[in-house]
């Protein structure tokens, strides 16, 4: 679970990242639509944190030792 | 007006006091009550505790003056900071289980157990301290500016500073961590709540849709570079990467994790934090970028949130608000003073000048050094030299710089004290040359070259150093993987 987590973290930077080069228009809801994006990536990572703990109960060692 | 708007601040601030008192009731006179709330912080406190921390007056004021001044690509700037998230509770749980089993209670003690160096301990002391004076400095400074504000001058800049100071050191001197995280729980919540209350307030008075359209033609805040231009390619990654990398190395956020109750309460953080940023980054900035269009040509960009809150909202809602502003403030300087009183008290005073002082002394020479370390932000903060957002960058990369240094023990067995020496030096060299001298950076903020040379120097100092011999951290390490 740590390294998928990693993995994803890894992916969701990227994307912030590639958002610089994103265009404003579309607009969306008053946001350009590089902004969207960027909101996107944050509600995925959002999303992931959510399943990663409720779902697959990380860290799922329990109490350590 | 003025006069209900400050009725409601001191109504918070008398709540804050209490919860001080509370705390100092219940915190027993050791260095491990007084810093770490003898570890007792779970499920609820612990994450928002850890966001109260990170929220400053960096966010409420300054990030608002960067939206204004700028534009929206702050926003993303910022809320990398969620996505952060999962590296903060995956390194987090690792420090978290070997400083528990070893009594580690400051960062440096972390550093100098892990290489088993104390010059290394003494390093991450040294750079820890310098980069926290300006940051103590705009706490004061986003207390004197709100102060200013809501009362019209009646309450003057240094006189909101030296109050917001004193209601800080008092309640940290009571009670330590126990008093600054049950507080946080009050302010953090203060934050989130307010900020959307802000939003939804302001939202009419914005026309966000009028104004959106007058920025797209008229200016640059909706590109991501901003107005200015400013967020090029290369400050836009060197921002990235400095976010993320902060929140995990700042000395107040990294003893956090020594004060976990258990690792449910790390679950409770990776899945609460993104949520909790995202309303922190997205609506300060918002606010400042549609109020480009409501309230132009603003001499003061760090004062626009309180500036639309004064002309459109209610005095009760307005010192309500100020009051989540005040509560970002105080958590944070309250936060980044203990540990710093920590640091002199355990890696300075107990290990280097008296190695017999008792715990109650140890914790004693903390609570004096808190008092003095906040009198100092006070004095560095009067004479408001440069803006929050300026003072606040110059702590976020001299802290992020040290990472590398900070982790590698955890994930790396050749990590040696002489690679974490080379790494530092290189690393807060080139970017003290880069910031205040002529070196050049390229395209990037001087953070990205200064990074690079701290990870190249902790690599090559450790490989051509002697391979380390285990201490009693990389030992627990080792044992459990």
């Amino acid at each position: 679970m740590d390294r998928t987590l990693w993995v994803v973290f890894a992916a969701l930077f990227v994307g912030m990242v590639s958002t610089t080069w994103l265009p404003v228009e579309p607009i969306v809801w008053g946001f350009p639509f590089w902004a969207v994006i960027a909101l996107g990536i944050m509600l995925v990572s959002a999303v992931v944190a959510g399943v990663a703990g409720w779902y697959y109960g990380w860290p799922n060692t329990g109490e350590h030792r | 007006m003025s006069d209900v708007a400050l009725a409601v601040v001191v109504l918070y601030v008398l709540a804050t006091l209490a919860i001080g008192w509370y705390g100092y009731v219940r915190t027993g006179n050791t260095p491990a009550e007084y810093f770490l709330a003898g570890g007792t912080l779970g499920r609820i406190v612990f994450p928002v505790t850890m966001f109260a921390t990170l929220m400053s007056a960096f966010i409420f004021l300054g990030s608002a003056g960067w939206g204004y001044e700028h534009g929206m690509g702050w926003f993303a700037l910022l809320g990398v900071e969620a996505i952060a998230g999962i590296p903060l509770a995956l390194i987090g749980l690792n420090v978290w289980r070997v400083g528990r089993e070893h009594g580690i209670i400051t960062p440096p003690e972390f550093v100098g157990k892990a290489y088993g160096s104390d010059a290394a301990k003494l390093a991450v002391l040294v750079v820890q301290f310098v980069w926290a004076v300006p940051y103590l400095a705009i706490q004061a400074m986003g207390g004197g500016l709100l102060f200013e504000t809501i009362t019209d001058g009646t309450i003057s800049f240094a006189q909101g500073a030296v109050l917001i100071t004193l209601v800080t050191a008092a309640y940290l001197a009571m009670g330590g961590l126990r008093s600054v995280a049950w507080s946080d729980v009050l302010q953090g919540t203060a934050v989130i709540v307010l900020l959307v209350a802000a939003l939804v307030w302001l939202y009419p008075e914005l026309e966000p849709a009028t104004a959106t359209g007058t920025l797209l033609e008229e200016t640059g805040h909706l590109e991501p570079a901003g107005d200015l231009g400013f967020f090029t390619p290369g400050i836009w990654l060197s921002f990235l990467l400095m976010n993320t990398m902060a929140i995990i190395a700042y000395p107040q956020m990294f003893q956090r994790f020594l004060a976990a109750k258990d690792e449910r309460a790390f679950r409770s953080l990776l899945v609460w934090w993104p949520v909790m940023v995202i309303v922190a980054a997205l609506i300060p900035v918002l606010i400042g970028v549609w109020g480009v269009a409501t309230m132009p040509g603003l001499e003061n960009p760090d004062a626009i949130i309180p500036a639309l809150l004064g002309e459109h909202v209610p005095t009760v809602v307005f010192g309500i608000v100020i009051g989540g502003a005040l509560a970002a403030m105080m958590s944070t300087a309250d936060s980044l003073v203990l540990t710093l009183s920590s640091i002199v008290s355990r890696d300075l005073y107990r290990d280097h000048i008296a190695p017999d002082a008792s715990a109650a002394r140890e914790t004693r020479v903390g609570r004096f050094t808190a008092v003095v370390l906040l009198v100092g932000g006070l004095v560095l903060a009067l004479p408001q030299r440069g803006t929050i957002i300026e003072l606040a960058v110059y702590f976020i990369q001299g802290n992020a710089l040290l990472l590398p240094t900070l982790i590698a023990p955890l994930y790396w067995a050749r990590a040696t004290a002489a690679g974490a020496l080379i790494s530092v030096a290189l690393g807060q060299g080139y970017f003290v040359a880069a910031t205040f001298g002529p070196v050049p950076a390229g395209p990037f903020m001087p953070f990205v070259p200064a990074l690079a040379l701290a990870c190249v120097g902790l690599v090559v100092g450790s490989l051509l150093s002697p391979e380390p011999e285990p201490t009693e951290i990389t030992a627990t390490l080792r044992s459990e993987s």
